[in-house]
């Protein structure tokens, strides 16, 4: 059974030694973890090891960021973490869950309830027909979850976009787009959201304010593990783990 | 989840999506059309084989009729069998039958001996109403109650109108005496009337030139007069009470209702249906008959056209299938945003449905009214039984909910593969297995089953044609048309690699379609199905037809043979017409124990008038008639025989009392008049000189028009009888037939729809492929690209898939016709076996419509790319 959504579950796997990051609180449980992790991808005869044995944590109410150069092992970690994809070897955690053995339809729930994604294209995170209270709306849902309208206007309000609630997606700019997703990600408090480049497709204004969303929703208490290129993520992420040919070189 | 607004909103999104509704509602047309018109042909051909049936017979032959034999009003002392059946009695009846109020026709049993005076003639006693109104009086005619006589017989008996005569049967003491009210003219001797259509059995006798006409018809003016007469001599009657009933427009289901309102009538009066062959096959009331042959050939064609449809709709379901995947394709984010939220493909496949059913239920109707549409067109008829509308309705429903059931499989799967499909994921087993290996096992089956058995069956006369005929093609072809595509496909990273040195056009071409080996190969194989089986069609149809032809034109020796009970002497007119052929029945060979049929033809005059194929012979039909004429001391002939020649060298031929020196100058395996089997011996008429009379010869003349009356006037004009005309069209009873020729029809028809589905794949391979088309496309115009060049990839990269595809699809298809056609004889009792025809226009066209295909949609792809908004393509990607 997937956990109850904001519910991390209890860490069997001893102490851990979460940093204490600058003006947050003090947490013991990882809302995702990942031990030795491993994924082998065999294509056309050919054995390519994308990951070789990844340990890691990512708190929850933390914004960890993963960066790398191409086929450094970015996205095959952000598929694994946001339970698309399996290991071939080593064990992920998901809100206290060993997930790494799952059978697709439990990973298939798992995402349903644990686990917010936004894909690097504003556009793609968003349904198109659907004005901007209705995506938080569907995104809960899916969830498992009936948001009251307070809350809806809560999230909207928290991501700047007071007055967006009856906008079509096309009617908001990109960063507005992208804001938005987060919103989606976040409603219903998932253990962990996984962004891959989420401020790549965005102008510097509005990566700038979709950060400052995500480090508004960071504070109440939501995991983010990113994976980026943009030095601006990089500067006020929480953790940084640097990947190069599947391997850790820098991890904080 | 399903009331969340993906769903609830679903059949209104697909509006949004112009092509998808386009792609859904053509498939759907596609399918519903294929599924639905074995219903609607089976009953069109049914109505067809029942109006051609019907209209080589009289008007009335159809009517329901109850007909009692041995009537009698009293049958105290009467032969056993004989009955009183009561004229209101049939009529209350034929009334609880539902039939409309008969006429009656009243015939004697008995040939009946009028007399007069010292003269007596024999004749019989007819009454039909109406009858004295549909003959020729001769001289006055007196009002009130009596009979008319037929001229010739009232010259035998010296009788006048007002004369009485005295009718009695042979044997019998009793007579009885008449009033003659009128005399008639011989019905033989006019043109008979549609009245006496049905009855020309009463007063003509074809065979020989008429000579032994029936008894002649001595006819009472109305019933009560016959059935006193009939009474008077002590004597029975057949009568018949016939109902009219409109046959036009006529379908099985009616004639069924008028056979078995008939069936109703006889039972109500417990009287027995007509058992004997001439009851049975002549007059009114044949309408179970009818029905009958109807239903024999509608089994027959039963048998492969469900089959053909069951393929038809199972091609026509993969590309429903493939509107599914295009769904996916186009609703792409949505569909991965969802299922990155947790919403499996089952989800996503309903998703698929409540978008997709309404555009799929439209498309079901209009397929349906295509269907209809199409059958009206083409035929065989566009009479149809009230049922099969619906029942085509139905079926059509059935396949919609099969398409929209594996629609939603593969959008459920390509929703999964969008988001759940591991990078790198080998392919799965069902497209790394060769299950086409199942279908040409299947094939092979087919094929074994076929070789131990017959093609064509013929059950009372009328040939079907055996189901693994149909079977076997579509088989065999699907499944090496997918095994050769198969091994191409292997070839295909080669082409890829080799790419780099061809020219810019070419290179483009090639890369897509090696780019896209998995899309390429599919549309490969089905692009070469539809040629495949249209090929085979016409191939086995041409040589069907052919075949039928070549035999009745060998049976018949030319198009038109007019056979005369005198010689028949070469005039001009004769050369005019035709050619003059004698025809000994009986000619006996030395050594020889049977017969030989000797053929006296007119070398000068033959070769122009006789059906001729070249496959008959070694030599030609010119060559033949040279060496007919070589001079010698011999007749030389030709040895006609199909195994082998069994008169080598020099022989003795004897016709009659005339005995000939005669010589084998070539053979042939098959020559034009050869009626019978066993051998033929083929001679120069003047080389025979005088031939005993009584040799038993038969006097023909053979003409290439497609009427006799020239030929017949050519024999007139030398006062020789004539007492046959047969025509090539109607050696064979064509209804017979019809079967074999409306299945590949509908084969071929299926092939077209094939097309159709091929068509419509290419289009939604070139709409999937569009953007990465486009996005190349913008980006190669930086290059230097021209728009030419690019046009010239397009034509060389659809040319080359869609020429493969006709060049695997027609080699298949003329492998298939080579391994059946030998075993389609659809009658084997008859010379020639069937004649292997080329279809060029099936060939010819299909390879037009390729290239037509081709043209139009390299215009089309080169037109959406050169409209296409370039920067939004290459903003989102591809």
């Amino acid at each position: 059974m997937a956990p109850e959504p904001g519910s991390y579950g209890t860490d069997d796997w001893g102490d851990s030694d979460w940093g204490v990051p600058s003006g947050g609180t003090v947490l013991t449980e990882a809302a995702a973890a990942v031990r030795d992790v491993r994924k082998t991808y065999v294509i056309e005869d050919e054995r390519v090891e994308a990951l070789k044995g990844i340990d890691k944590e990512f708190p929850p109410g933390r914004v960890s960021t993963i960066v790398g150069p191409s086929g450094s092992g970015k996205s095959s970690l952000l598929r694994i973490l946001a339970c698309v994809d399996r290991p071939t070897s080593g064990s992920v955690r998901i809100g206290g869950r060993e997930i790494a053995d799952l059978s697709v339809r439990k990973r298939r729930a798992l995402r349903r309830t644990s686990v917010g994604y936004v894909f690097q294209n504003p556009v793609d995170n968003l349904v198109e027909y659907l004005r901007g209270a209705e995506q938080i709306r569907l995104a809960a849902r899916l969830r498992g979850i009936r948001p009251e309208e307070s809350e809806i206007d809560r999230l909207l309000a928290v991501l700047g976009l007071t007055g967006r609630a009856d906008h079509l997606p096309v009617q908001l700019s990109g960063g507005e787009q992208q804001r938005l997703s987060f919103a989606c990600a976040v409603v219903g408090r998932p253990a962990i959201v996984v962004a891959d480049e989420p401020t790549a497709e965005l102008d510097s204004a509005s990566a700038d304010r979709v950060l400052e969303a995500v480090h508004d929703l960071r504070d109440e208490g939501v995991a983010f593990l990113l994976s980026s290129h943009d030095p601006r993520v990089v500067q006020s992420t929480d953790h940084l783990l640097r990947l190069e040919h599947g391997e850790v070189v820098e991890s904080w | 989840m399903f009331l969340l607004p993906p769903w609830t909103r679903a059949p209104f999104l697909p509006f949004r999506q112009p092509a998808v509704i386009l792609a859904v509602l053509g498939a759907a047309a596609i399918l519903a059309c294929a599924s639905s018109s074995a219903a609607l042909f089976l009953s069109s051909a049914s109505s067809e084989s029942l109006r051609r049936i019907l209209a080589v017979q009289c008007a009335d032959v159809g009517y329901p009729t109850v007909q009692a034999t041995r009537v009698v009003s009293d049958t105290t002392g009467q032969p056993e069998g004989s009955r009183r059946v009561a004229d209101a009695d049939v009529r209350a009846a034929m009334a609880g039958a539902g039939l409309a109020p008969p006429t009656q026709l009243r015939l004697s049993d008995q040939t009946v001996q009028v007399g007069l005076g010292a003269q007596t003639t024999g004749g019989r006693v007819l009454f039909r109403d109406g009858a004295t109104s549909q003959i020729t009086p001769v001289g006055r005619s007196l009002p009130g109650p009596g009979l008319w006589l037929q001229a010739g017989m009232a010259t035998r008996l010296n009788a006048a109108v007002g004369s009485r005569v005295a009718l009695s049967v042979s044997g019998a003491v009793d007579k009885v005496p008449a009033r003659v009210v009128g005399i008639y003219r011989n019905l033989d001797q006019e043109a008979v009337r549609p009245y006496w259509c049905s009855s020309t059995n009463l007063f003509l006798n074809p065979s020989y030139g008429n000579d032994s006409a029936p008894p002649p018809l001595v006819i009472a003016t109305d019933s009560a007069t016959f059935t006193s007469l009939r009474d008077g001599y002590g004597g029975s009657s057949t009568d018949s009470w016939i109902s009219p009933v409109s046959t036009d427009k006529i379908t099985l289901t009616k004639a069924r209702d008028i056979a078995a309102q008939q069936k109703k009538a006889y039972e109500a009066l417990n009287l027995p249906q007509p058992q004997t062959l001439s009851a049975l096959y002549s007059g009114s009331g044949q309408m179970p008959q009818f029905v009958n042959r109807t239903e024999l050939i509608r089994a027959g064609l039963r048998g492969p056209v469900l089959p053909i449809a069951l393929g038809g709709s199972i091609l026509a379901l993969l590309l429903v299938g493939a509107a599914g995947s295009y769904w996916a394709d186009r609703r792409a984010r949505e569909v991965r945003l969802l299922s990155s939220r947790g919403v499996g493909p089952g989800a996503l496949a309903l998703k698929a449905v409540l978008e997709l059913a309404l555009p799929a239920v439209v498309g079901m109707a209009l397929g349906w009214l295509l269907a209809r549409w199409l059958v009206a067109l083409l035929g065989p008829s566009p009479v149809l039984d009230r049922a099969a509308p619906w029942q085509a309705a139905a079926t059509a429903l059935v396949a919609l909910m099969a398409g929209l059931a594996l629609l939603a499989l593969v959008a459920g799967l390509r929703s999964r593969a969008a988001t759940e499909r591991p990078v790198g994921a080998r392919r799965g087993w069902i497209a790394v297995t060769p299950w086409e290996l199942l279908l040409l096992g299947a094939a092979l089956g087919c094929w074994l089953k076929l070789r131990s058995g017959d093609a064509v069956t013929v059950d009372a006369g009328i040939a079907q044609i055996n189901l693994l005929v149909v079977a076997f093609p579509l088989l065999f072809l699907v499944g090496a048309a997918v095994l050769v595509v198969r091994l191409l496909a292997g070839l295909l990273p080669r082409l890829g690699r080799a790419a780099g040195r061809l020219s810019p056009g070419w290179y483009l071409a090639t890369r897509r379609v090696t780019a896209s080996r998995v899309v390429s190969v599919v549309l490969l194989a089905a692009a070469s199905t539809p040629i495949a089986v249209l090929v085979y069609a016409a191939a086995l149809t041409q040589t069907s037809q052919y075949t039928l032809d070549a035999k009745a034109g060998v049976i018949n020796g030319s198009t038109t043979t007019v056979q005369s009970v005198d010689p028949v002497r070469r005039t001009a007119a004769t050369d005019a017409a035709g050619t003059v052929v004698i025809r000994y029945l009986y000619g006996k060979v030395d050594g020889q124990p049977d017969d030989v049929t000797v053929l006296a033809i007119d070398p000068q005059t033959f070769p122009a008038t006789a059906y001729w194929d070249r496959r008959f012979a070694d030599r030609s039909l010119a060559d033949l008639m040279s060496l007919l004429q070589a001079p010698g001391d011999t007749v030389p002939a030709v040895a006609v025989t199909e195994d082998g020649p069994p008169f080598a060298g020099r022989f003795q031929l004897a016709l009659g009392s005339t005995r000939l020196e005669v010589s084998t100058a070539a053979t042939a395996h098959l020559f034009p008049g050869r009626r019978i089997p066993g051998a033929m011996l083929v001679v120069d008429r003047a080389r025979l000189g005088d031939v005993d009379k009584f040799a038993g010869q038969l006097n023909e003349l053979w003409s290439r028009d497609s009427t006799p009356d020239r030929a017949q006037a050519a024999v007139s004009a030398q006062q020789s009888r004539i007492y046959l005309v047969t025509s090539q069209a109607t050696v064979f009873e064509v209804a017979n037939f019809l079967g074999v020729s409306w299945t590949f029809g509908y084969l071929s028809a299926l092939a077209a729809l094939v097309g159709l589905v091929a068509v419509g794949g290419l289009l939604l391979y070139l709409e999937t492929r569009q953007r990465s088309r486009t996005a190349s496309y913008a980006l190669g115009k930086r290059m230097g690209l021209t728009r030419a060049t690019h046009l010239r990839s397009l034509l060389a990269e659809l040319g080359v898939l869609l020429g493969l595809a006709w060049v695997v699809g027609a080699g298949l298809a003329w492998a298939a016709v080579l391994m059946v056609y030998g075993r389609l004889d659809i009658d084997p009792t008859r010379p020639p076996q069937p004649l292997l025809t080329v279809p060029v226009l099936a060939f010819a066209g299909s390879a037009a419509a390729v290239a037509v295909v081709v043209v139009l949609a390299a215009l089309y792809a080169q037109r959406s790319a050169d409209r296409a908004d370039v920067s939004e393509v290459l903003r989102l990607g591809s």
